[in-house]
């Protein structure tokens, strides 16, 4: 009944590509020697943040249904699972994941190759490096979105908390503009902040900005960060179960 | 406002408007800190649309020959017709959740027209720090620009701002009602938005390639929003450019997609069937 609504999305998608494709154009066009990289490794890496932070979205569900499952005070039923909530939501959230790199990743980035010149990575070792990376990059995003979601048990709602986290996300991860181009400070706080490891990081490699020994360490302090927030998550879950209201309940 | 959308209006209407409005707003004082949490999302988010402009226009000087005060300026013009909308009308994104939940059905048992009813289901609070948010633009961008408008270009800008806010409300209007038909309008007007909001709303149109300058000219209108507007109140164009008149279809533009809006509304609504939830 809704299949008009998956040829809506891969356009929406295709539409925010399609700004980014001419905003980097554009740029290209007036200081090319700004640029330390070709005009095709720019516009990729444009279109594809545009692309993955749709994809990424995905993981947002997991904010949802902490706060929907406060909310409504089901979460005393995930309680009763002999299942940790982390890894239930982390299994869970992983498959809402893989649907959406299907449904919502490959046919953008097939349409982006197809209309908007967008490469292939640059070489097959990247490109391999770069789906290696993206691990991380989904855990990364995932712990986030539950530490997030935990402020649900103190404070009941958190829609617009959200929106904040999300432009934080675009900003700092380099969604919006790659973070070399970031002055110092802004920099600074971007190379401090885990926002680079869902979407700067990754495409980076992509577009072969990085050497062997960059990706490489690159690709540590990914799963640094991402074993850390875990880390985190548990510790804020064991808190917050102590504490937790259930509404109703 | 046409006919079909207000048929039946008078005094007595308006005050249950009013009425329903001031209940749609005592709900909200329920979640106070969740109203000061949108304000402050609301300055970040703008605020991180900006400051990546900024990081572009730092390192470029121009986009396509705006200087980024001129941008905030672009901006600041869509923020405030935007939030005039939001305020009073942005739940009208959502008539397809009241379709299918069969929320809508209630409307159709109260004597009074649905479409009022609907309007007065909702505000959107956070419009007004939407409004703050985009004045604080514009003052910014015109004393840094040193622009002194004169009477004229005053006029233009507040009746620029009001059609805005009028074309947002046919443009939503019209594919929400769509959702009468097919169940479900939500992508459709994603689709809208993300070319609203993520390109025409901070981005000039010089910048684009000729088919999406055509499109949202005069498929989607949104050009008309800030962009053709802008132009004018900064003297980028003058009289004899070719697109010149442009810059004074704003009202034509928000009365003809208001009328089309309201037949399609009108079509819909007579031949909705209940989901039967």
């Amino acid at each position: 009944m809704y299949r008009q609504e998956f040829w809506l999305r891969i356009l929406n998608n295709l539409v925010v590509m399609y700004g980014a494709y001419w905003l980097w154009n554009t740029l290209y066009d007036r200081q090319p020697q700004i640029f330390t990289i070709s005009r095709g490794q720019m516009i990729s890496y444009g279109m594809l943040a545009m692309l993955m932070g749709t994809v990424f979205y995905a993981s947002n569900q997991v904010r949802y249904y902490l706060m929907d499952q406060v909310r409504t005070g089901a979460i005393q039923m995930d309680l009763l699972r002999p299942l940790d909530l982390l890894f239930h939501l982390l299994a869970r959230n992983s498959g809402q994941m893989i649907f959406s790199v299907l449904t919502l990743g490959l046919p953008g980035f097939l349409a982006g190759a197809m209309f908007l010149e967008l490469r292939p990575p640059s070489s097959l070792q990247d490109g391999l490096l770069f789906l290696l990376s993206l691990a991380p990059a989904y855990l990364v995003s995932f712990a986030l979105n539950f530490l997030v979601g935990m402020i649900a048990v103190y404070t009941m709602n958190i829609q617009r908390i959200g929106w904040i986290y999300y432009s934080m996300l675009a900003f700092f991860s380099g969604q919006l503009v790659p973070l070399w181009f970031f002055p110092p400070f802004l920099a600074q706080m971007a190379y401090l902040l885990p926002f680079r490891c869902i979407i700067g990081i990754p495409l980076s490699i992509y577009i072969g900005k990085l050497t062997l020994g960059e990706t490489l360490s690159a690709l540590g302090l990914q799963a640094l960060w991402a074993a850390a927030l875990l880390a985190a998550c548990q510790i804020t879950w064991s808190r917050a179960h102590a504490r937790l209201t259930v509404q109703g309940g | 406002m046409p006919d079909s959308l207000c048929r039946g209006a008078d005094m007595d209407t308006l005050r249950i408007y009013f009425k329903l409005v001031g209940m749609a707003l005592k709900s909200m004082t329920q979640f106070r800190i969740d109203f000061l949490v949108g304000v402050v999302g609301v300055i970040i988010q703008n605020g991180v649309n900006l400051a990546a402009i900024g990081v572009i226009l730092g390192r470029f000087h121009d986009l396509a020959g705006w200087t980024v005060w001129e941008i905030v300026f672009l901006y600041g013009i869509w923020m405030v017709g935007n939030s005039l909308y939001s305020l009073l009308f942005l739940h009208l994104s959502s008539l397809d959740r009241y379709i299918i939940e069969g929320t809508f059905d209630r409307f159709l048992v109260r004597p009074l027209n649905p479409f009022l009813q609907l309007l007065g289901e909702d505000v959107n609070l956070n419009g007004i720090a939407d409004v703050i948010f985009g004045l604080a633009c514009l003052g910014l961008s015109i004393t840094n620009l040193r622009l002194t408008f004169n009477l004229l270009q005053w006029a233009y800008m507040v009746a620029a701002l009001l059609c805005a806010a009028l074309i947002e409300l046919g443009i939503t209007l019209f594919f929400a009602s769509t959702a009468f038909w097919t169940g479900r309008s939500g992508a459709l007007i994603n689709t809208v938005n993300q070319v609203n909001w993520n390109m025409t709303q901070q981005y000039p149109l010089e910048m684009f390639g000729r088919g999406f300058r055509v499109f949202v000219t005069c498929f989607i209108p949104v050009a008309f929003l800030n962009y053709y507007p802008t132009r004018w109140l900064l003297g980028k164009i003058t009289p004899g450019d070719p697109g010149y008149f442009l810059s004074f279809l704003p009202p034509l533009v928000a009365l003809l997609l208001l009328s089309a809006a309201s037949l399609v509304w009108a079509k819909g609504l007579r031949q909705y069937t209940s989901t039967g939830s």
